[in-house]
């Protein structure tokens, strides 16, 4: 018995321990085989990470004093998860409250079949603010209530329905700068990208590189998901006050002379930063799709950047300005005015067709006398100095400003297809040459500034990743000396003072500045009923702070048809406004204060 | 008569029988301790990690919400709600020949800071639960071995 007894438990102890080392033994060789590993593999790469493209938030584009114009705000996607689904007709009727979802198309979707590798989650609707999705919330708890998860089919239920929150582009000010800033085209989540202004040209360090990145669904491995830097922000040089001043301004103008439209470009001659720059038609940057409706034709987006016109006399600046620079031509001098100029064939007029006698060059521009500039350019100028000074001036170049969609019109040289001797002659005031208004500016502030053309720029700082970087002014070029530039500022001043452009001059500051009226070519022939009237002026002329263009299209030629009467009022209109949002003091207040003054300029 | 009462309890047939019970049964008690702790550690390890995936999902939350935030008080202090402010509480432009301008030596001017957004990280991929959550009983026996052994022979 005793030696059953001892016998039996050392066989159960033997076969037990045999059981177990052959399950362990199992186990080895199953986890050391080619089918596990094989199984293993497949496991890892089906359910161990799951693959998920980040996108960066979009950086933020700020006005110069940090009013956002462009930031990001939380939208939801209201979709389904089809196995949960419990009633698709509630789900279908209740959405279908919200504008631009169809009843019908959400119960297709709600009642797709289930199945794996098939269908698993369709979209409903998408961009809903937080309010809709707080709404659907309630009604979904409230039919949870009547009808716990959903189980009996007549009573409604939203069961399945769910929502999941994202970024959205935003413009907080509408309409405000639009032309400026383009839009991003944010209902392609996937491919949205910048069009136009700001948000095309910076697109890419706006929207930052999307990032796909590996999250391991196993908890024991949990990684951190990278914190990937938003999109880089941009502080512009914009200031929205004078922004939106202008803005009104211009569409007073717009509505007062009936014209097309109107652009305003106002920069600082002295580093090219751009201050304001509107032009119309203006869309909301939050519906940005119907851009299409509202820019008919070949409207461009911003015309400051994109359309170009004959400048017509504000062009006599560029000329006279050569004239001057080049020494074949002294400010005393005096030129014949007669009523016309003939030149290989063609005649050139005054603008009033009426002879103006002996003039020196304050006479010429003082009555922007087209007989005069024509003679200058022909008969002292010649052609290849003029276009040098052209071309210095920018004319025919892009000023590679740092918006989207710049267009310039080439300048038609001797030699070209299409340039005949008589260009030389209208091209000196400004009719026969095309150009955009920023290039206009852009060279009109080499005057202003000492003769240096700085790039005009709309970006004064991106801040990346934490650390700021600020635009530095750059000069396209120095088409003429400091002396010449000073010439042209009294020779302007005085021009104005006493000429076509009074209406522009502005209270307690001198300005120098020049009208300009063209006539618009319908069909190859110029329409004497149609005009682009501009003005170009800058001040205060002994330190010149702002520059304004003011183009106004075709306006109602019974209202106004010059420059001098539709253009100039608008500039005075802007610039009374300007000078008190850039604190600048009346000329009298302003030189006693620097007579009083500090070392410290008070005004910079 | 101790010695003789001592050698038949120990010879008693189910002393012996508990004796080899017990020898067999050790191993699997030994055993089943370990795979419970291995459990406990387990769930423990599991469930930080779940609780740090809630966390990362709330920090992205958090991202949204501080951009949806600044968004929304842009919206309220825009220039056509700001000017419409201002109007209501009687404010209207000044006219340049009405201000009087002083000289501040020491003001500075209007200037602007603004707040940058958070910088990223290059914590890409960094595994952010304890290792020793992570570690199967042959890596910490294995750590434990050979990485002390080899740790106390170096100089």
């Amino acid at each position: 018995m005793k030696y059953k007894s001892g016998a039996r438990l050392n066989l159960i102890g033997a076969i037990s321990s045999f059981i177990a080392i052959m399950i362990i033994f199992q186990i080895f060789r199953i986890q050391n085989s080619n089918e596990y590993i094989k199984l293993s593999e497949w496991a890892d790469e089906q359910y161990t990470y799951e693959k998920r493209t980040v996108y960066p938030e979009r950086g933020n584009i700020y006005d110069r004093w940090g009013h956002l114009l462009a930031g990001n705000e939380e939208v939801y996607e209201v979709g389904v998860l089809l196995q949960y689904v419990k009633n698709a007709s509630t789900i279908a009727e209740t959405l279908s409250a919200i504008p631009d979802v169809d009843a019908e198309k959400a119960f297709e979707t709600a009642s797709l079949d289930y199945g794996e590798g098939k269908n698993i989650y369709g979209i409903i609707a998408d961009f809903l603010p937080s309010g809709i999705v707080n709404a659907l919330s309630n009604i979904k708890d409230e039919y949870e209530t009547l009808n716990p998860e959903g189980e009996d089919p007549d009573l409604p239920s939203l069961r399945g329905m769910v929502w999941y929150p994202h970024l959205q582009r935003s413009y907080p000010e509408n309409t405000l700068a639009a032309n400026v800033l383009g839009f991003y085209k944010f209902r392609d989540r996937k491919n949205g990208e910048g069009f136009y202004g700001v948000e095309e040209y910076y697109n890419d360090i706006l929207s930052g590189p999307p990032v796909t990145v590996e999250i391991p669904l196993d908890p024991y491995m949990i990684e951190e998901t990278p914190i990937l830097p938003s999109g880089a922000s941009l502080v512009l040089t914009i200031d929205r006050e004078i922004q939106a001043m202008v803005e009104e301004k211009l569409d007073e103008a717009v509505e007062h002379y009936k014209a097309e439209s109107a652009t305003v470009i106002v920069m600082n001659p002295q580093n090219g930063e751009i201050l304001a720059m509107a032009s119309q038609p203006r869309i909301n940057l939050n519906q940005y799709w119907i851009y299409e409706q509202e820019l008919e034709d070949t409207t461009p987006f911003n015309r400051a950047i994109s359309e170009t016109y004959e400048p017509g006399s504000v062009f006599k600046i560029i000329t006279m300005a050569a004239a001057l620079d080049s020494g074949e031509v002294e400010l005393d001098a005096t030129f014949d005015v007669g009523q016309y100029f003939e030149y290989f064939g063609s005649y050139i007029y005054n603008w009033n067709r009426k002879s103006w006698g002996e003039q020196d060059a304050l006479g010429c521009m003082q009555h922007s006398l087209n007989v005069c500039l024509a003679k200058i350019a022909t008969e002292e100028l010649k052609a290849d100095a003029f276009y040098s000074y052209l071309q210095a001036f920018g004319i025919g170049r892009r000023t590679n400003i740092d918006l989207g969609g710049e267009e310039i019109w080439p300048l038609g040289l001797p030699g070209d297809d299409g340039w005949y001797p008589i260009n030389l002659a209208t091209n000196s005031f400004g009719q026969g040459v095309a150009v955009t208004p920023i290039q206009m500016a852009t060279a009109a502030a080499a005057i202003a500034n000492d003769g240096k053309m700085m790039k005009p720029h709309v970006v004064k700082a991106i801040i990346d990743n934490g650390e700021t970087y600020e635009t530095a002014p750059q000069v396209l070029s120095v088409p003429i000396s400091e002396k010449t530039a000073d010439i042209m500022n009294e020779l302007l001043a005085k021009s104005l003072e006493g000429g076509e452009g009074s209406l522009a001059l502005v209270d307690g500051y001198r300005i120098a500045g020049k009208t300009g009226t063209a006539e618009i070519p319908v069909e190859g022939e110029y329409d004497s009923n149609l005009s682009n009237t501009s003005f170009v002026g800058w001040g205060p002329v002994d330190d010149p702070q702002f520059l304004v263009y003011v183009w106004i299209e075709k306006p109602d030629p019974e209202i106004g048809y010059w420059g001098s009467y539709v253009a100039a009022p608008v500039f005075r209109d802007i610039v009374e406004k300007l000078v008190v949002m850039l604190n600048i003091p009346p000329d009298s207040v302003r030189q006693t204060l620097y007579a009083v003054g500090s070392e410290n300029d008070p005004i910079n | 008569m101790a010695k003789k009462f001592i050698q038949a309890y120990k010879q008693t047939p189910r002393r012996k029988q508990i004796q080899k019970l017990g020898l067999y049964v050790l191993p699997v008690i030994t055993l089943g301790t370990v795979f419970a702790l291995y459990l406990v550690f387990s769930a423990q390890a599991a469930s930080a990690g779940l609780e740090i995936r809630s966390y990362l999902d709330k920090k992205e939350e958090l991202q949204r919400t501080v951009a949806n935030e600044n968004t929304q008080l842009a919206w309220l202090l825009s220039y056509s709600n700001m000017t419409k402010r201002a109007e209501k509480l009687g404010f209207s432009q000044i006219s340049s020949l009405n201000i009087a301008y002083m000289v501040l030596p020491s003001y500075p001017g209007r200037t602007v800071k603004l707040t940058s957004p958070v910088p990223g990280s290059d914590s890409v991929g960094d595994v952010v639960l304890n290792s020793a959550y992570q570690e199967s009983l042959l890596d910490f026996l294995g750590d434990f071995l050979f990485t002390t052994s080899s740790e106390e022979v170096e100089p």
